[in-house]
């Protein structure tokens, strides 16, 4: 027999095997129907699972890190060193040198806004309450932050010398003052003293409740005249073309120079960072604890399917199967069940996140923590095929351990044994 | 007749139980011939059921000599045995015979399946047999829908189709009444005649006893008479 025959024989002969094996897997597979259904089921429900949860977990990081760009943070700040630890009127910055005002103005930048922001006390004719006293360049924030669309009631800032102020809806609600009321603001002045002055109320805003609360708006140069600190500003605030440059951009700026302090918006928002990575770590361990339960099961199932059919395997050896090919057969088997059941929970999985595109309102609890309120789920193909590979890989491997022993196991005395 | 088709000579076989050892087989010598229908009678435990399966390839022995048409046992691995019982044994047990999932067709066409005969093949082989045996109109059911002396007889048909150089059967007529025992062991016998296939049954049923032409009696693992 020549090598190509030799090869050709032994080709066929796999196919042979194949088709009496493959068949034989299918029918077994359904012959406690229950059983399968049930393993399936559960293998369903996790494969969905992680589907759905990745993809939510990922909608909600990433329009939590947005909404904390948006709430005043950007991409990244400036600020006088010390600012940070201790937000007071004598941290300001005075000049921004030319070589950091030249990456400021470079294309990367898309937004830049300077602002002056310090403590304050704000009063009405009823109530009083500590707020933090932004004074912000309007036209500049515009697309950097969120104020400029928040209005629900009156008008937005019109320049930087308007003499307005803007609350938060919750606040006004606190003072009991409304639109075109008067209010006082009491801060520190640069030398010292109590400065305080009045402000009609220009518009009404809202957001996340803390900010609604606490954060009041004046232009910057009223701002700065109520503190005395001419020009002076808190802060710079920037937005990049994308989320990639922020470290890369930090980075320069801060060996252009160490007399500011320079931070991206995850190191002035430590919890907001730390809340997205709990979360994504909740994921990974979501996947480990739901496939932990499902391999078990399945392990269960396939040891049952095997011990109840020892007498079968023995047969099936009396008869001259090789042990490989039943070992196939077993992990054809699983393999079956796991192939509908991860198909079938990727699908079910994939529409439940497509239905939820148009976004998932989370209730307002959500925004208590900064997080984001509305979310909106995007599917991922590389996460879902690469769940589907992983289950499908750890699932065939969770079978082997039932399969081996149904190949190894069979003392052929269970089969002469069953006879009495 | 030349060449013994199944020899034994000096078979042991002791197993070992934890501590106990069980000398199933004490020394058994025997040669069976091409075309014989033996029965192997004796007591329960006697061993008759070890020396079908050290003759079938089914376990392997503790010392002696096992050949089966030509081809010696002991130096056969795990695969080897595996092809010899595909291609030169035909097994019928007491029960359990059949792959539950299969048809009768199926069950019969399996061995051909794995000795890869063509699918055409099988199907004229296997309904030929099925006839053959009397259950022509059956083909189509499970196991669990056929009845204990149909299953034996698709059984037997398995055992048959692919030409074996032996078929051992394990009491194959333990559960079944006289009336369908008689058949079974009439068909065998038939099957014997007409294309030459050894037989040997292993069996307490004194039907199937006085039935064959070959009367081996074990006893405590030993030949004790040949008649
Ligand atoms: N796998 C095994 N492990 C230990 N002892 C065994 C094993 N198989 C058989 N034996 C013992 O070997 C002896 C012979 O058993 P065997 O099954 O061959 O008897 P038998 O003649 O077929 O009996 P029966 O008529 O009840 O089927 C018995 O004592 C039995 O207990
Ligand atoms: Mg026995």
């Amino acid at each position: 027999m020549s090598a190509q025959q030799l090869n050709q024989n032994s080709q066929s002969r796999f196919g042979r095997s194949m088709s009496l094996i493959l068949p034989l897997a299918w029918r077994n597979l359904w012959r406690n129907k229950r059983r399968s259904l049930l393993t399936m089921l559960a293998i369903f429900v996790a494969v969905m699972s992680m589907v759905v949860l990745g993809a939510f977990m990922r909608a909600w990081s990433s329009a939590t890190i947005v909404e904390t760009i948006n709430n005043l943070t950007g991409h990244g700040q400036i600020h006088a060193l010390q600012y940070l630890d201790d937000p007071n009127i004598d941290y300001r910055i005075k000049a921004i040198p030319g070589s950091i005002a030249n990456h400021l103005n470079s294309a990367e930048v898309t937004h830049r806004a300077d602002r002056v922001r310090v403590p304050a006390m704000i009063r009405s004719e009823r109530e009083n309450s500590p707020v933090e006293l932004l004074g912000i360049q309007p036209a500049q924030e515009k697309g950097l932050s969120f104020i400029s669309e928040a209005i629900i009631d009156g008008r937005y800032l019109e320049s930087n010398a308007d003499k307005g102020i803007i609350l938060g809806k919750k606040l006004a609600d606190r003072l009991q003052t409304k639109l075109g009321r008067r209010v006082v603001l009491m801060s520190q002045h640069q030398d010292g003293s109590i400065s305080e002055r009045g402000y009609r109320v220009v518009g009404i805003f809202t957001s996340q409740p803390g900010i609604e609360k606490f954060n009041v708006f004046i232009s910057i140069q009223s701002a700065q005249a109520l503190l005395g600190i001419g020009s002076d500003i808190s802060e710079v605030t920037f937005k990049l073309q994308s989320r990639e440059q922020i470290a890369g951009f930090v980075q320069r700026l801060r060996n252009e120079n160490s007399e500011l302090d320079i931070q991206a918006w995850d190191e002035l928002q430590p919890f907001t960072k730390a809340m997205i990575e709990m979360s994504d770590g909740s994921i990974l361990i979501w996947i480990l604890v739901s496939f932990t339960v499902v391999s078990f099961g399945l392990i269960n199932t396939l040891l049952m399917a095997v011990f109840e059919r020892m007498r079968e395997f023995g047969l099936f050896q009396a008869l001259g199967m090789k042990t490989r090919w039943l070992l196939l057969q077993i992990l054809f088997e699983s393999t079956f069940m796991m192939a509908v059941a991860t198909a079938a929970g990727l699908i079910a999985g994939i529409l439940i996140v497509i239905a939820f595109e148009g976004g998932l309102d989370l209730g307002v609890g959500a925004s208590y923590f900064g997080a984001a309120q509305v979310v909106y789920p995007e599917l991922d193909w590389s996460e879902v095929s690469y769940i589907g590979v992983l289950v499908m890989f750890l699932g065939v491997l969770a079978s082997l351990y039932p399969a081996i022993k149904a190949a190894r196991n069979v003392p052929v005395d269970v089969l002469s044994r069953a006879t009495n | 007749m030349d060449k013994p088709i199944v020899i034994c000579k000096d078979v042991w076989k002791i197993y070992q139980q934890g501590e106990v050892k069980v000398e199933a087989l004490r020394g058994v010598d025997l040669d069976i011939f091409q075309g014989e229908f033996v029965s192997l009678a004796g007591a329960s435990g006697s061993g008759k059921t070890t020396l079908l399966n050290m003759i079938g390839g089914l376990d392997s022995v503790s010392s002696g000599y096992v050949e089966v048409d030509g081809d010696d046992l002991s130096g056969m691995n795990k695969n080897g045995l595996a092809d010899l019982r595909l291609s030169k044994i035909g097994f019928v047990f007491q029960a359990y015979n059949l792959i539950p999932v299969l048809t009768a067709y199926e069950n019969v066409e399996f061995i051909m399946q794995l000795q890869g005969v063509p699918a055409e093949r099988r199907r004229e082989l296997s309904h030929e047999i099925l006839g053959r045996v009397g259950i022509a109109d059956m083909g189509e059911r499970k196991p669990a829908e056929l009845s204990g002396g149909q299953q034996q007889r698709v059984a037997v048909a398995r055992a048959l189709v692919s030409n074996p150089s032996i078929i051992l059967a394990d009491e194959p007529t333990a559960n079944l009444d006289s009336k369908t025992s008689e058949s079974l062991l009439e068909l065998m016998a038939e099957l014997n005649q007409e294309s030459q296939t050894t037989f040997i049954v292993a069996t307490h049923d004194p039907q199937v006893i006085e039935f064959t032409k070959r009367k081996i009696l074990i006893s405590d693992g030993k030949v004790a008479q040949d008649c």
